[in-house]
């Protein structure tokens, strides 16, 4: 029973990972990715500390604020000529990365987080905190978390997902055409980063990126429309969360790196196929 | 993690004793913070300057697999055995990132996030691996990954400092070069230059500073260094010369405070301490610096705005 709900968590966060990921990459927001999913540690530390206790309420909103802000900072810093796009990504999720770290290590006795779990994230435990309703147990606290960011992906995705595919592919129409392209941008951003709490009990807060950008980076290869992008991102998500749990049993190596391996060895699988397949230059001059 | 006083009266004096040099192991982590902090910020400013800051991020992620492989096969942390581990998965990754957007349709920004996600989760598998694993020496290996100065034995700062001269000398000999080719690639290659070289020798350069980073600073926040202090010094002059000088004296000092805070609180990780230092050099910068700063801006706009407009 723990291992499908280990299975079931992984399963729905590498979705939401996905989903999330293709307009990160079609967008060319990878990088941007990369740096929420830093900072919404700080976020989830000061909500703690805030709080005083666990709250998944208060996790979320400082995760969504600190996203916000790391991707305000970032666009605030680039206007100044000095500074280029990589520049104020780099200066800002490395600076808020380094402060949740030192947050944690000073009140390492009030936390109830560590580097391990930062780094790793605690899957194996996932089954162990169960929310109670009443006298019944109704399976783990992550496993619903993971489930309620699934599905607020799903229906903001669903809903606005030709306004998505216009910022994604012709950004400028986007723009002539009326569409609110800050708010789409607040709006994706938002997203990204309920998805990283979603996913840091699962896999931590570093693996995220490996769950956003590959799966969808594979389907970028093999899919020629967004929604043939998101199936195969999906697909490709899937397999990485099955085989990696495999690998994982098999090597007793931590859950979530050997999913975050798979998903990199099936991107290298499909690369190779398609390397093999592409008809080489010699053969096209014959023809 | 144990816990630690934050505020207490033996802070100051354990800063004092670090400052009278009584414990020669504390003096070897200074010497080794300042030269890597030295050394990174001036081999990452060339990066930064051929907009590629976050090419030291990926590089640093994708040393940690190495590393891990090396001890799995040799059941041994000794530097050298490390540093070789290190590079040749750095350069792997470093191949990785370019192949990709050369020969697919992935992007630069997307191959540096695939190659960086998948080398750290490849990096901490093994980690995870080892620590299943029945061996002897495998304490300390996770250390590498927010870095903690104060566990670092004298050898391994030896090979830190070395290294980090030699990359230091290496620069300074060929500044003029790596000057002409940043600005202007097309003439350097005009008048013979074997541009394709040079870039090799900074792709290398990089590695081993990353490299020999990851005990002090950890595979996480490496990036830090290398893109930071060159930031900040760009606000305060406009020629290369003199950013190169003030990055490299950000990147010692930032170096040089947290191997002090890093003395103090020896349970803390020290990579994290040097990124909050050089965000706070970073911030007076942006605000204070005398050439780009944003009061002087102010100041110069305020004096620009031409009485016709009023």
């Amino acid at each position: 029973m723990n291992d499908i709900w280990i299975l079931a968590t992984a399963s729905l966060v590498a979705s939401s990972c996905a989903l999330v990921g293709v307009l990160l990459v079609l967008r060319r927001l990878s990088l941007l990715g990369d740096a929420i999913s830093h900072s919404v540690l700080l976020g989830i530390v000061l909500a703690y500390l805030v709080m005083g206790e666990r709250s998944e309420m208060a996790m979320m909103v400082g995760a969504v604020l600190m996203g916000l802000l790391t991707a305000g900072l970032t666009q605030l810093l680039q206007k100044n000529p000095h500074i280029q796009s990589d520049v104020s990504i780099g200066v800002v999720f490395t600076s808020f990365f380094a402060l949740g770290v030192v947050l944690i290590a000073i009140y390492a006795g009030q936390i109830d987080l560590d580097q391990e779990c930062v780094l790793y994230g605690e899957i194996a435990f996932v089954p162990f905190d169960t929310v109670v309703w009443g006298e019944q147990s109704l399976g783990p606290r992550a496993f619903w978390l993971a489930l309620a960011v699934f599905l607020i992906n799903v229906v903001v995705i669903g809903v606005a997902f030709e306004r998505f595919k216009l910022m994604a592919f012709h950004p400028l129409l986007a723009l002539s055409l009326g569409l609110s392209v800050p708010f789409w941008h607040a709006m994706l951003m938002t997203l990204v980063s309920l998805t990283t709490v979603a996913s840091f009990d699962a896999v931590g807060a570093i693996l995220v990126v490996a769950l956003l950008v590959i799966p969808a980076s594979s389907a970028y290869l093999v899919a020629t429309s967004l929604k043939a992008m998101m199936g195969w991102a999906l697909v490709y998500a899937q397999l990485s969360v099955l085989l990696g749990y495999g690998l994982a049993v098999w090597l007793d190596s931590a859950i979530a790196a050997s999913i975050g391996v798979m998903a990199g060895g099936l991107l290298l699988l499909t690369l190779a196929i398609q390397q093999l397949l592409k008809p080489k230059a010699s053969q096209l001059n014959l023809s | 993690m144990a816990d630690f006083e934050w505020v207490s009266p033996s802070a100051w004096m354990l800063t004092k004793a670090f400052w009278r040099f009584e414990d020669a192991n504390a003096l070897w982590v200074l010497i080794g913070s300042v030269l890597l902090g030295m050394s990174a910020s001036v081999v990452g400013s060339f990066a930064v300057l051929k907009r590629n800051a976050l090419i030291g991020d990926a590089l640093a992620h994708s040393a940690l697999p190495g590393v891990m492989m090396a001890f799995i096969l040799f059941e041994t942390q000794s530097p050298l055995v490390v540093l070789f581990g290190a590079m040749s998965s750095s350069l792997l990754g470093l191949f990785l990132m370019d192949w990709l957007p050369k020969n697919t349709k992935i992007k630069p920004d997307a191959a540096l996030a695939i190659t960086l996600s998948f080398f750290f989760a490849l990096g901490l598998m093994a980690l995870s691996y080892i620590q299943g694993l029945n061996v002897e020496g495998k304490s300390g290996l996770d250390k590498i990954l927010f870095g903690q100065a104060a566990a670092m034995l004298p050898e391994d700062l030896m090979v830190l400092s070395a290294v980090a001269m030699g990359v230091l000398l290496l620069i300074t000999l060929l500044f003029q070069k790596w000057r002409l080719i940043t600005f202007n690639r097309q003439y350097a290659r005009s008048i013979g230059i074997w541009v394709k070289a040079y870039d090799v020798l900074l792709a290398l350069l990089m590695v081993l500073v990353v490299v020999i980073g990851l005990q002090i600073v950890g595979v996480v926040l490496m990036a830090a260094v290398l893109l930071v202090p060159v930031s900040a010094a760009r606000f305060w002059h406009p020629q290369l010369a003199v950013i190169l000088w003030v990055a490299a004296i950000i990147g010692g000092l930032s170096g040089l405070i947290s191997a002090n805070i890093s003395y103090i609180a020896p349970a803390t990780p020290t990579g994290p301490w040097m990124v909050l230092v050089l965000a706070g050099f970073f911030i007076f910068s942006f605000i204070f610096a005398p050439y780009q700063g944003w009061l002087v801006r102010r100041i110069r706009q305020a004096s620009q705005r031409s009485p016709l407009h009023e």
